[in-house]
């Protein structure tokens, strides 16, 4: 059973890896050669859903998910706000 | 059984928000072994609708629920951080030798708070303060007196540090008797002189360090049977040894 208020909700670290898997080149062919590309860095700026939940010693928990429904309704969710940056690492190392 | 909409304070929340953090960022480290292209969270920023409140004491947030109008609005951002940065900015942590105020159930949570705000959380702490001759009393608006805690911080020290005898000689010569003591924290607090009592009697130290005591018999009567060995190291500490020399030659013998 999920720990957050509604199950669709994930960790906070989940939600950044899902976001991170941007690992892959674009390929284009030209004549008899390829030029590949690959993403050199990624800024995220994303409205999300926030459920911190508390256990009984105080120890929080972060559960986040993009906004869900696109419906508008009378009590509309309460929307925060998250930016992350992702960079490239070739081989260990910060280009 | 963790539940929403409860009451949390920023401490456990960063706690929980850089746990989560590295954890995506162990995954990410992980990865990068086998594929060379991989990449790495730098900052996050997160900004979220929440309601604090403060009951004289602490500051604590609810998140803005759905349908809750005027929430106040927090932005925290995470930077990446190096650990050579992290050794020039943050204190090591406790060694085992020092206590932490933490642990010590008789300093109030009034005085630890004051305590943790100056950037005092160990007995070396408030000892490096009190060299530089800081008046304590007057940085915490005379919530902290020095000597009451000092005295505290002290005894807490020498409680998680006991002396511990291991071996005791007698040194029986032509130019005197003496009473060789070997052990562990005999002697902690070098401001302190100590004081040794043989059989009721003041008897010479001639030597006293952490783990070694010299004790001149000369004046003092031993007997063949029982004998008391009182060693006062400190204020907080006396250590009463009892030793039998006839049994000791017994069981030797």
């Amino acid at each position: 059973m999920s720990k957050y208020e509604d199950e669709d909700f994930i960790a906070l670290s989940s939600f950044i890896k899902e976001l991170a898997q941007v690992d892959y080149y674009l390929e284009e062919q030209f004549e008899d050669k390829t030029i590949a590309a690959h993403v050199k860095s990624v800024e995220i700026e994303s409205p999300c859903q926030m459920d911190v939940a508390v256990d009984e010693s105080g120890n929080v928990s972060i559960g986040t998910i993009p906004p869900m429904y696109y419906v508008s309704t009378s009590f509309m969710p309460v929307f925060h706000n998250i930016k992350l940056t992702i960079d490239t690492e070739l081989d260990g190392n910060n280009e | 059984m963790a539940t929403t909409n409860r009451s949390w304070n920023l401490e456990s929340f960063l706690d929980s928000l850089i746990v989560e953090l590295d954890k995506a960022r162990e995954t990410l480290a992980i990865k990068a072994i086998n594929k060379p292209l991989t990449y790495a969270v730098k900052d996050v920023n997160l900004e979220m609708q929440l309601f604090p409140s403060f009951d004289g004491n602490d500051v604590r947030f609810v998140t803005a629920q759905p349908g809750q109008q005027g929430a106040s609005k927090i932005a925290i951002q995470l930077g990446s951080i190096t650990d050579q940065q992290i050794r020039k900015t943050t204190k090591g942590p406790t060694t085992t030798e020092d206590v932490s105020i933490e642990v010590i159930d008789e300093i109030d949570d009034d005085t630890k708070k004051e305590l943790r705000k100056i950037g005092v959380t160990s007995v070396n702490d408030l000892d490096k303060i009190q060299k530089k001759r800081v008046d304590i009393e007057k940085i915490s608006n005379k919530k902290v007196n020095y000597g009451k805690l000092a005295n505290l911080l002290n005894k807490a020290r020498r409680t998680s540090n006991p002396p511990v005898i291991k071996n005791v000689n007698f040194n029986i010569s032509r130019s005197g008797t003496m009473m060789q003591v070997e052990g562990s924290n005999l002697i902690l607090d070098t401001k302190y002189t100590p004081v040794a009592v043989v059989n009721g009697k003041l008897a010479d130290l001639k030597e006293a360090t952490k783990d070694h005591l010299v004790i001149d018999l000369s004046n003092a009567e031993v007997n063949d049977e029982e004998n008391e060995l009182v060693v006062v190291s400190d204020p907080f500490t006396i250590y009463k040894v009892k030793l039998d020399l006839k049994k000791k030659t017994d069981e030797s013998a």
